[in-house]
């Protein structure tokens, strides 16, 4: 009896969890305009509208502008930030980490508020710049984390190790050190890609129609109407986050092997 | 002679105190071991030595050179560790190009070192491995290799084979032996097993409780202990507390419990004493034998070992007493009454 | 020690460009929500003669009407139109107020009875007691209107009815958080346990669906939720083909879409730190039970489930919190009386320019959040679950 109840509970909480993409993504090829079962045939043509019909693929291009350039600027704020952290005391470890961290629990919107006044009013307003700005303070706390994740799973004796072999500081830190550490890094940058790459909330109060990226004009034609071209979106977005997936993946296992 | 001198050295950790006082003179290319149980001070005396903890009193020189200030990286020592700290992002061969490297030695001259020392450590063929994919056994070797490798002035060890099986450790003792033998350098190795410590040191210096008990060579150290701690904790011994006192002649005259014999005290004062026996020393016999040293026993029990059975003896006075027999026709069976005895030359004054 | 010097040195150098960061593009923005709740500049700036005549009395006299007409004619149009708007924030009709006296004021004598003359409304106390509040440097009014508490004739504070619509909206917030937290658990409780104790492919499966969704965007995950309950959507032809309804029922632009999709997107959150806490509790411990006379159930409610309970709670309190400040999503599929405090905010910022309003509705938001944060830290001292198991990140 209460093996039956597991295995409906399971069963049920599985398919809500995992089926809305598994039965909403295949309409991308849905030869008609409609979203409903059954296909009517498959087809590519909602991919020709989407490479077809501005703004969505120059929305697509701004993503990926401003992703990469959070993810330098966020690779190098929540790094420096993840080594000072390390040589702190205890109180000052714990309070700079709070601060480095604390990004992650303000709500996205007040964030947004935030920023949409503070850069209006130093004049980076609406460009790529305040995007930037604005996302590498939403990833920047995910590096920190990934960084300080594999500083702190470092042997201490092996820079003792360097040490006793004349190493010095600046050549431990960048010839053991950093070289171990670079799994954290490699996280980091995915972990900051993938957040602005998909984040909607801030970027809709500082985007301009220049600077729209993919997530906002989503938004924007999903509060619109419902047509095939959206759910090609999420299909290309999915496939986004499938692959940082696999990379992470990659990236835990090679750490494993060693 | 003298290359490595340790002078008075203190270390508190707050109110904690974990050297007293340590000295040692160690000669160019001696193989020193620091020997004692856990908690004695002897790996804070390696650390120290390395340069990873400072002192709080005291100094080292290295050829009359002050060396208690310097940095690890300036001291040019080698350290093996107990982990072996091999970097695992780097082959065999960067592992132990990294000290040449850092020392700024020609790219030439390093690739002619790294083969010299995997040829030390014979691991040559594993040059182009990651230390993951050794054996224990091969990563201390590598890692001794590394730590040799720029031709240390000395060689620290922090208890290098307690991660490794007995049967690969003995090898490796009779390896490490053959090295130090082959380049001379001065060897500082610290364990807590002793027979690791007798099999390869020149000296070793016996640690407990962040004092030095005594620093001298296996033999002594086995045969002539300097301390009741010392006695106790390199082989097994039977101690037996008394008196010691002196005729007119000057011969020493001991007694304890149900004994009373004539040995050669040196300059010994009379007054309290320890005598210690060797399990090894004491005969067991049936009848009392002549010229000797006996004592009426009770065989307890005995653990057979195929050369030789140790006895656990209860003497009239109620001690026990170890003894090891010949075992070749039988054991003597438990609750046998039997003869212990000793020869005078064998028993030693402790302290 | 001089070690310990140099690493404080090297901690310095490392920590500078973060914190100069931090501080010009995270902590100065959120400062200025503090000042934007108070803020008045816009207004007070542009009545720097009326203000300072207020400064001297209150009455509205010939003085406060030429310090009036003084100010509206130094006003470009557009500051004149600006004013007006901000001045309608407030009172409605306030803005063609404005707009007219300042195109006229050149031709206005200066009095007090001239203004009335040109427009009877500027007789009424209640406008000028508008305009007064309104030229001063900082101002209540943002945090009066978001609490409906207003200062009361006798001193103290009143509240009018129907002026607690902010206050209704925060009750809403949290009692779709806590709707959305209690499915959360209650549907991640069962995954959480096959994927910590499961045969290795059901932890293998279940696992990959959770992170899955954990790294899929959150609006596309809405953007399924969207196809899935429209009128004509999946769920409902479903429903009719099956013939359990007659005809399509309303599934979003409701609470339940609102919700359901909510539930979706934060499953992930409730799992993770369920599963951590989950792969600790040995399964010998439910073993040993049984082996001592307890039946399945009885194991599992008194040895298992209680242990368990810590990862209830990082899980739900983190998806509480997170819940309290969802925008895109309630957006998408909830009606109007399904949306949150983020809404508001966001509404007021990007549809009225209202910066005060969105500022002080954003400190609600966020002393929310903060006060959840450190009861929550304070809890779990209490019961002694110093080791953290929290896995967060992500966006509302």
């Amino acid at each position: 009896m209460s093996k039956v109840v597991y295995w409906v509970s399971l069963s049920f909480a599985f398919f809500f969890l995992a089926a809305p993409l598994l039965i909403v993504l295949p309409l991308a090829f849905n030869d008609s305009s409609f979203l409903t079962y059954p296909m009517e045939g498959f087809t590519f043509r909602w991919f020709g509208v989407f490479f077809d019909t501005p703004p969505w693929l120059s929305s697509l291009a701004n993503s990926f502008k401003v992703a990469l350039g959070t993810t330098l600027a966020a690779l190098l704020i929540g790094g420096l930030a993840a080594m000072g952290v390390m040589l702190l005391g205890r109180w000052g470890r714990i309070v700079m980490s709070a601060l480095f961290v604390s990004p992650l629990v303000i709500p996205s919107v007040v964030l947004g508020v935030a920023m949409a006044y503070a850069f209006g009013r130093a004049g980076w307003g609406g460009g790529y710049l305040s995007l930037v700005f604005a996302h590498t303070i939403l990833a920047a706390p995910l590096v920190f984390l990934a960084v300080t994740t594999s500083l702190m799973g470092l042997d201490p004796e092996l820079d003792r190790a360097a040490a006793s072999m004349g190493a010095s500081r600046w050549r431990r830190f960048h010839t053991v050190t950093l070289p171990l550490a670079m799994p954290g890094f490699a996280t980091g940058a995915l972990f900051a890609f993938i957040t602005s790459f998909d984040e909607v909330v801030v970027a809709l109060f500082l985007s301009t129609p220049q600077t729209q990226t993919l997530p906002i004009t989503l938004f924007s034609s999903l509060r619109d109407r419902l047509e095939p071209t959206i759910v090609v979106v999420a299909l290309l977005l999915s496939i986004v986050s499938c692959l940082f997936i696999l990379a992470l993946n990659r990236l835990q296992r090679r750490g494993a092997g060693r | 002679m003298t290359s490595l001198e340790i002078r008075k050295i203190d270390k508190f950790y707050g109110v904690h105190q974990a050297l007293f006082d340590v000295s040692l003179s160690i000669g160019k290319g001696e193989f020193v071991t620091l020997l004692g149980p856990s908690g004695s001070g002897k790996t804070t005396l390696l650390k120290i030595l390395a340069g990873f903890e400072t002192v709080s009193g005291g100094e080292i020189t290295l050829d009359g050179r002050n060396i208690t200030e310097l940095k690890p990286e300036a001291r040019n020592f080698g350290l093996v560790f107990q982990g072996y700290a091999l970097f695992p992002h780097m082959t065999v061969r960067e592992n132990i190009a990294y000290p040449l490297k850092v020392r700024r030695m020609p790219r030439d001259a390093v690739a002619t070192r790294v083969r010299e020392m995997l040829d030390l450590v014979q691991l040559a063929r594993f040059i182009d491995r990651k230390p993951s994919e050794l054996s224990g056994g091969q990563q201390q070797r590598v890692a001794l290799a590394r730590a040799l490798a720029f031709r240390p002035d000395v060689l620290l060890l922090d208890e290098p084979m307690s991660a490794l099986d007995k049967k690969l450790r003995v090898d490796l003792q009779e390896e490490l032996r053959q090295i130090h033998q082959t380049l001379g350098t001065t060897f500082i190795n610290v364990t807590h097993d002793q027979e690791e410590a007798m099999h390869m040191s020149d000296r070793i210096a016996v640690m407990n409780h962040g004092r030095i008990e005594q620093f001298d060579t296996a033999f002594a150290l086995y045969r002539h202990p300097g301390a009741r701690f010392v006695a106790e904790f390199i082989g097994k011994s039977n101690i037996f507390p008394g008196e010691l006192t002196r005729e007119d002649g000057g011969s020493a005259i001991f007694r304890a419990e149900g004994m009373e014999m004539r040995l050669d005290a040196g300059s010994r004062t009379p007054g309290a004493a320890d005598l210690m026996v060797r399990p090894e020393d004491v005969l067991l016999g049936t009848a009392p034998a002549a010229g000797r040293v006996n004592l009426p026993a009770e065989v307890l029990g005995s653990t057979y070992s195929g050369d030789r059975a140790l006895y656990a003896l209860k003497l009239a006075s109620g001690r026990a007493l170890s003894a090891y027999g010949a075992a070749r026709s039988g054991v003597h069976p438990e609750g046998a009454q039997v003869f212990a005895s000793f020869s005078p030359e064998d028993a030693t004054l402790i302290g | 020690m001089p070690k310990l010097k140099n690493s404080q040195i090297a901690a310095l150098t490392l920590l500078a460009l973060p914190v100069l960061v931090y501080l010009a593009l995270y902590l100065a923005p959120l400062a200025s929500i503090g000042r934007l709740s108070v803020d008045n500049g816009a207004l007070s700036q542009r009545f720097p003669a009326l203000s300072a005549r207020f400064g001297e009395t209150e009455a509205p006299d010939d003085a406060a009407a030429a310090a009036l007409l003084t100010d509206l004619k130094a006003m470009a149009r557009t500051e004149r139109a600006e004013a007006g708007r901000l001045f309608n924030q407030e009172l409605g009709g306030m803005r063609s107020l404005i707009i007219d006296t300042g195109g006229a004021a050149t031709q206005i004598e200066p009095t007090l009875s001239a203004l009335t003359a040109f427009d009877p409304r500027w007789g009424e106390p209640a406008i000028w007691e508008v305009v007064r509040r309104n030229v001063e440097p900082i101002t209540w009014r943002h945090f009066q209107r978001a609490t409906g508490l207003k200062p009361s004739a006798e001193g103290g504070f009143e509240m009018s009815p129907g002026d607690d619509v902010y206050l209704r909206i925060l009750l809403r917030t949290f009692v779709i958080g806590l709707q959305v937290t209690a499915l959360t658990l209650l549907i991640g409780y069962p995954l959480a346990y096959a994927a910590a104790t499961g045969s290795r492919r059901v932890q293998a499966v279940v696992l990959m669906a959770v992170l899955l969704s954990f790294w899929t965007s959150l609006l596309v995950r809405t953007t399924a939720w969207v196809v899935l309950l429209q009128t004509n959507g999946l769920l409902n032809g479903l429903l009719m083909w099956l013939n359990l309804i007659p005809e399509p029922l309303q599934l979003i632009f409701n609470r339940f879409g609102a919700v359901v999709a909510m539930t979706h997107v934060l499953l992930p959150f409730a799992i993770l730190p369920m599963i951590n806490v989950m792969r600790t509790i040995p399964a010998a411990q439910t073993q040993a039970s049984r082996s001592l006379g307890a039946g399945p159930v009885e194991s599992f409610l008194r040895v298992y489930f209680p242990q368990s309970l810590r990862g209830v709670a990082v899980g739900g309190g983190t998806v509480f919190i997170l819940a309290l400040g969802f925008y895109v999503t309630p957006a998408l599929t909830g009606g109007p009386g399904d949306q949150m405090l983020s809404y508001y905010i966001a509404d007021f910022v990007r549809r009225g320019l209202n910066w005060g309003m969105a500022a002080v509705l954003s400190i609600f938001l966020l002393v929310c959040v903060v006060a959840l944060l450190v009861s929550g830290a304070l809890l779990r001292r209490a019961f002694g679950w110093s080791r953290s198991s929290a896995a967060s990140g992500g966006t509302g």
